[in-house]
């Protein structure tokens, strides 16, 4: 028994003269770095202007940015907007993504022609 | 339109609708309305679908031309003055750790192209922005699609994260001014479904100073110049410009040049009477250039030095050029008329030629000549309006089905540029994305008044370049 408590208080000895050996926590590190989105140039935003009050009777502009999808899908929309207003009148204007020479004269047209706009995107 | 003063409403497919949102955003008109079809495609899909979907979408057509709107009022335009960049912290057990936490959160917010990152941090990027001459808030460019001011500071954060050395920085922004001048279309090259990658190709005598390797392999891995030059370039268009795929990034399969493809002339072999692609473009001879090109795939020319060996002609190199650039044609359609097209060739290919009499313009001139295609390959005629936009004279339309259009509007829209090592004799045709009027677009590198200090450090950065 006595000899047991001699090794006890030995071993307790032994680890409190190894305390100062062992390494304390590291401190955590903290690393500092910069956002590198780019900040975003935001142009002054345009208010919609005033809405139809309906579109009976009126002359609808169709654009097509001259993509299969868009030209495939416009005879169906408006016929279905034929189906709701029958006297509604459709003008199609094909003016591509890209620029080209008369590109604002032909969106001056259109403005021009239309009522409303409904732009086709698409593949 | 609506500035016009017509009440619009846009039809664009599911996929493409936050693609359509930022576009919308990005031109000051955040209130567009924007009707989703729900489809991935219209093109080619039965009658029946079609009506289905008219009808789905009829009465959000109907509310946004007929239907008041809560939009934003108009705001005055203010100066832009940029801001310094925002300052985020990570910690962990360790530096690793940390670095880690960075990097996780990078990825999470998509500023990251999945490699590992170098940290940003405010003293690595001071040193970067220092390279320039220029101050951190003078800006370069405005980088597509999100309309992101790229400051010098912006380049130089992610120069950081890609690893460039601050001697890389002048043709960073050299890179920047060539992506986001107009004529090079960033915001199509960016948003495009098409397969492309802007393509960087270095001239002059800083491919020697920042060790950008010219010869074997000049369009891969292993040499940190353009490794990392490649790599910010990219980590430049997806942050500063916000690009990301599916969200206004619409490829559907990508392209590798992505990961940032950046090649450099190989003067030292290039035949001694041709002109320099820098030269060729209106720049000095002592002047250091890029040029940026919206690549899609590349096609191999090769073999012609065994081709040679039995013909002794320079038609069998010619040919396959002649062949290549009609597929290439063929591969695309009229809307892609009208840009330039890019030949890269080896300097064994290159002196072969020259040996024969060639030089760029006249290998131009030859393939303008007889690499032609079918007027019928450019659809019924009248010319669509992808003619029109690409700029298709309409004198296309008086050709009979067979006859011969050349591939670009003039001998000097195909570039040559001689790159590479002495291999087999082999060299590359890049295919030009369409749809758009990207054009090949080359600025000069300028370089602050202390470059030769900076290309000091750089001596402990180097990979040797074989040249044979």
């Amino acid at each position: 028994m006595r000899r047991r408590i001699l090794c006890s208080v030995a071993g307790v000895v032994f680890l409190a003269l190894l305390v100062p050996y062992v390494p304390a926590t590291a401190e955590p590190v903290t690393l500092k770095v910069l956002d590198p989105r780019g900040e975003i140039f935001v142009p002054p935003v345009t208010p919609l202007t005033a809405r139809l009050d309906t579109l009976a009777g009126k002359k609808v502009g169709i654009l097509r940015n001259t993509k299969p999808g868009a030209d495939s899908f416009a005879p169906y929309l408006e016929a279905a907007l034929k189906g709701v207003y029958p006297d509604i009148q459709f003008r199609t204007w094909v003016i591509p993504y890209n620029d080209y020479p008369n590109k604002q004269k032909d969106l001056k047209a259109l403005a021009e022609w239309a009522d409303a706009v409904i732009g086709m995107m698409g593949d | 339109m609506e500035r016009m003063g017509k009440p619009s409403v846009m039809i664009d497919t599911k996929p493409f609708f936050s693609d359509s949102k930022s576009a919308a955003a990005a031109v000051g008109l955040p209130d567009l309305r924007i009707v989703a079809l729900p489809v991935a495609t219209t093109a080619n899909r039965p009658e029946e679908e079609l009506k289905r979907v008219a009808r789905e979408v009829l009465q959000e057509v109907i509310d946004g031309l007929t239907k008041k709107s809560a939009s934003a009022e108009t705001t005055k335009p203010e100066p832009f003055k940029p801001k310094p960049a925002r300052e985020l912290s990570f910690t962990g057990r360790d530096y690793i750790e940390a670095m880690a936490a960075m990097e996780k959160y990078f990825l999470a917010n998509r500023w990251s192209d999945g490699f590992p990152l170098i940290p940003p941090t405010r003293e690595a990027v001071e040193e970067m922005i220092g390279a320039t001459g220029l101050p951190g808030d003078h800006i370069v460019g405005i980088v597509d699609p999100k309309k992101g001011v790229a400051t010098v500071e912006r380049i130089a954060i992610n120069a950081v994260m890609a690893g460039c050395r601050p001697a890389y920085m002048p043709v960073l922004v050299a890179i920047v001014e060539a992506l986001t001048d107009p004529a090079f279309d960033l915001y199509g090259v960016q948003c495009t479904g098409g397969l492309t990658a802007p393509l960087v190709i270095v001239s002059g005598p800083i491919v020697k100073e920042l060790n950008l390797n010219f010869s074997y392999s000049t369009a891969g891995p292993g040499w940190k110049s353009n490794s990392t030059i490649g790599r910010a370039t990219r980590l430049i268009l997806i942050n500063i410009g916000q690009a990301w795929p599916g969200i206004n990034d619409m490829k559907d399969v990508g392209n590798p040049a992505k990961f940032g493809i950046v090649i450099a002339e190989n003067e030292v072999q290039n035949p001694p009477n041709w002109p320099t692609l820098r030269e060729r473009e209106g720049f000095k001879k002592d002047a250091s250039t890029v040029s940026v090109y919206a690549s899609q795939s590349f096609r191999q020319i090769h073999d012609s030095q065994k081709y040679l060996a039995s013909s002794k002609k320079p038609e069998p190199i010619v040919d396959p050029m002649i062949a290549r650039l009609m597929s290439t044609s063929l591969n695309a359609t009229a809307e892609q008329w009208g840009e330039e097209i890019l030949l890269v060739i080896g300097p064994v290919m290159a002196n072969i030629l020259a040996g024969h009499g060639y030089t760029p313009e006249t290998i131009a001139q030859e393939l303008y000549e007889k690499g032609r295609i079918r007027r019928d390959i450019f659809g019924p005629r009248p010319l669509g309006a992808y003619a029109v936009g690409s700029g298709i004279p309409k004198w296309i339309d008086y050709l009979p089905d067979d006859g011969m259009v050349p591939v670009v509007p003039r001998p000097e829209d195909i570039k040559i540029v001689v790159s590479g090592g002495r291999g087999p004799g082999t060299g590359f045709l890049v295919d030009r994305w369409g749809f758009g009027n990207s054009h090949f677009v080359t600025k000069q590198v300028k370089l602050p008044a202390h470059w030769k200090d900076l290309l000091k450090e750089l001596n402990e950065w180097q990979t040797p370049i074989e040249v044979k």
